[in-house]
């Protein structure tokens, strides 16, 4: 007769605690992975708001809202504390918010909170926010504070984090160097890999974008024109918010985008941008756009950039040309005409590529005008512009300072430039 | 264990580690010898350096991208059919060019360069018509 053997578990009420014990490490781990997905940016009960500034006297507060959400009340105050205007704004089908302010007083800073239309004494859902009106002109010495980062839109910690940092660098100015949203620019992304990460920034400054290829090169770019509200001073026979323009505290700044085929920046860009650049009325004038024209990563220069571009910018004078492209950090020596120059006497490129997207090697080649090269480091640009110099800081991902310069403005009239490097 | 034995243990270790570097290294080698040829825009030319970028559809998305490489001294360059050097090459010309492209080392060569010309006159400066450039979604 076979004997049974004895079970090793022993009796039921040897182990009582061993029920609990499960429960609570279910429950600890849908709180884990419930953290997981509201840090990625899963759906969030309020919306998030950015300040456009599309031009002079108008503002507009663009942002998202879950869907089907009640409509939201907007409220502008001044710095005495009285309402100056408020409108209340339904959310669109596909979560879109956008709320305009015209005839604003130019210089002037206003507060806004954002309420729950049916709950107008109710808690506002964004406070502490703010916008400043145009021409931002600011007395010296207090400098204009710009943040530049880009290739950022992955959504991932490393993201999250670096906003953070971002925040705390208080901005006036927000540029970003383009690819705002990975792998694709999908519309429904723009929430959790812009809207989220960068919810407690894009309400205290303006943000002023240029499209990177992966902005553009989904559903042509219509994500990211639909998202921003831009100035539509751009060149005939491009599109309204393609290439734009604007001035801010003594800067002339120009954004393009550099996806466009040779033909059209040669043709349509080149003409429209020489004639901004010379009507700048102050020194300082920065571009913004995502292709470099000098970089040494795993993406070799634009040829039409530096072909078609550069030229312009030795020409005008230009102290600062923002890229990114290349997912590092990267500062050229001064430069005019394909040669490294004198402090002051040229442009100084930047390629703030480090903003969270995955990170690039620096390539094989070791170019005489490449002044800094950073990779394999989270991180964002800070330029502090006073009228005559801008003082750079980058930062990395823990608050530390990774480079620092300081680049006066080429304020000398413009003389013919060296001999070009390039042989065309 | 027989000495024939070790001989087969031995010859069985080899080729794992001979499969192995195959493994890993031929694709790089096959990479950097397999002829490609695309056909773009002349967007950029360094005649002292001898390096050139060329702006062309992707064919496996049609996105815009801009290949840069070297142009070795022995490339045959034609324009219009006719023998011609890099210093003739101008920027906003539209080239047939095959060349290698080491994946590991991202380094593009040029094999053969071929500028068709509409006209006896560079390309540069030829206007071709913007609105179809514009992207569809724009506001």
């Amino acid at each position: 007769m076979a004997v049974k053997p004895a079970s090793r578990k022993g009796p039921a009420d040897a182990r009582p605690w061993r029920p609990v014990l499960v429960g609570l490490s279910l429950i600890g781990l849908a709180a884990i992975v419930l953290a997981l997905v509201a840090r990625r940016g899963g759906r969030h009960p309020e919306p998030v708001v950015m300040v456009q500034l599309p031009a002079s006297g108008r503002a507009v507060l663009v942002g998202r809202s879950p869907r089907g959400s009640t409509p939201w009340c907007f409220r502008l105050t001044g710095e005495d504390g009285r309402t100056v205007a408020e409108t209340t704004v339904a959310v669109a089908a596909d979560g879109r918010l956008e709320a305009a302010f015209h005839g604003l007083a130019a210089g002037t800073r206003y507060r806004f909170t954002v309420h729950r239309a049916d709950q107008m004494r109710g808690p506002a859902f964004v406070e502490g926010a703010f916008l400043t009106t145009g021409p931002h002109e600011r007395p010296a010495p207090n400098p204009c504070r710009l943040l530049v980062f880009g290739d950022s839109g992955s959504g991932d910690v490393n993201q999250f984090d670096l906003a953070e940092g971002m925040r705390r660098v208080d901005p006036d100015l927000i540029l970003h160097t383009g690819d705002l949203v990975y792998r694709e620019g999908r519309y429904e992304w723009y929430d959790a890999k812009f809207f989220q990460p960068y919810a407690r920034l894009l309400n205290r400054a303006p943000f002023f974008p240029c499209p990177g290829n992966h902005d553009a090169d989904y559903d042509e770019g219509r994500p990211y024109y639909r998202t921003f509200i831009l100035p539509e001073n751009g060149p005939p026979g491009a599109a309204p918010e393609q290439h734009y323009w604007f001035d801010f505290a003594g800067m002339r700044i120009i954004s393009l985008d550099s996806n466009q085929p040779y033909e059209h920046l040669r043709d349509v860009v080149v003409p429209w941008l020489d004639r901004v650049l010379a009507e700048a009325p102050g020194p300082w004038k920065i571009m913004l756009f995502h292709h470099p024209p000098y970089t040494n990563g795993k993406y070799a220069p634009s040829g039409k950039c530096r072909d078609l571009l550069v030229p312009l910018f030795d020409r005008h004078r230009v102290g600062l040309v923002l890229n990114g492209h290349n997912h590092m950090y990267e500062r050229t020596h001064p430069m005019r005409g394909g040669q490294v120059v004198p402090d002051g006497e040229g442009t100084t490129y930047i390629v703030s590529g480090a903003g969270g997207g995955e990170l690039y090697e620096i390539g094989p080649a070791n170019p005489p005008w490449m002044c800094r090269q950073m990779a394999g480091r989270f991180s964002f640009t800070v330029i502090d512009v006073h009228p005559d110099r801008m003082e750079l800081q980058q930062i990395g991902s823990r608050g530390e300072v990774l480079d620092t310069a300081r680049i006066s403005c080429p304020l000398r009239p413009a003389g013919p430039a060296p001999a070009p490097e390039s042989g065309s | 264990m027989r000495k024939y034995q070790i001989w087969i243990l031995v010859a069985l270790a080899v080729i794992v580690v001979v499969t192995t570097i195959a493994v890993a290294v031929l694709p790089d080698i096959i990479s950097a010898y397999k002829v490609r040829s695309v056909e773009g825009t002349i967007t950029f030319v360094d005649v002292a350096s001898r390096h050139a970028s060329l702006e062309v559809r992707s064919p496996k998305d049609g996105h815009l991208v801009e290949i840069s490489g070297v142009v070795p001294e022995d490339c045959p360059i034609l324009i219009n059919g006719r023998k011609g050097s890099l210093a003739e090459v101008v920027t906003g010309d539209r080239a047939a060019v095959s060349g290698t492209w080491n994946k590991k080392t991202r380094e593009v060569r040029a094999i053969s360069v071929d500028i068709r010309r509409t006209s006896g006159t560079p390309a540069r400066g030829a206007a071709e018509s913007a609105s179809e450039t514009r992207p569809a979604g724009a506001s």
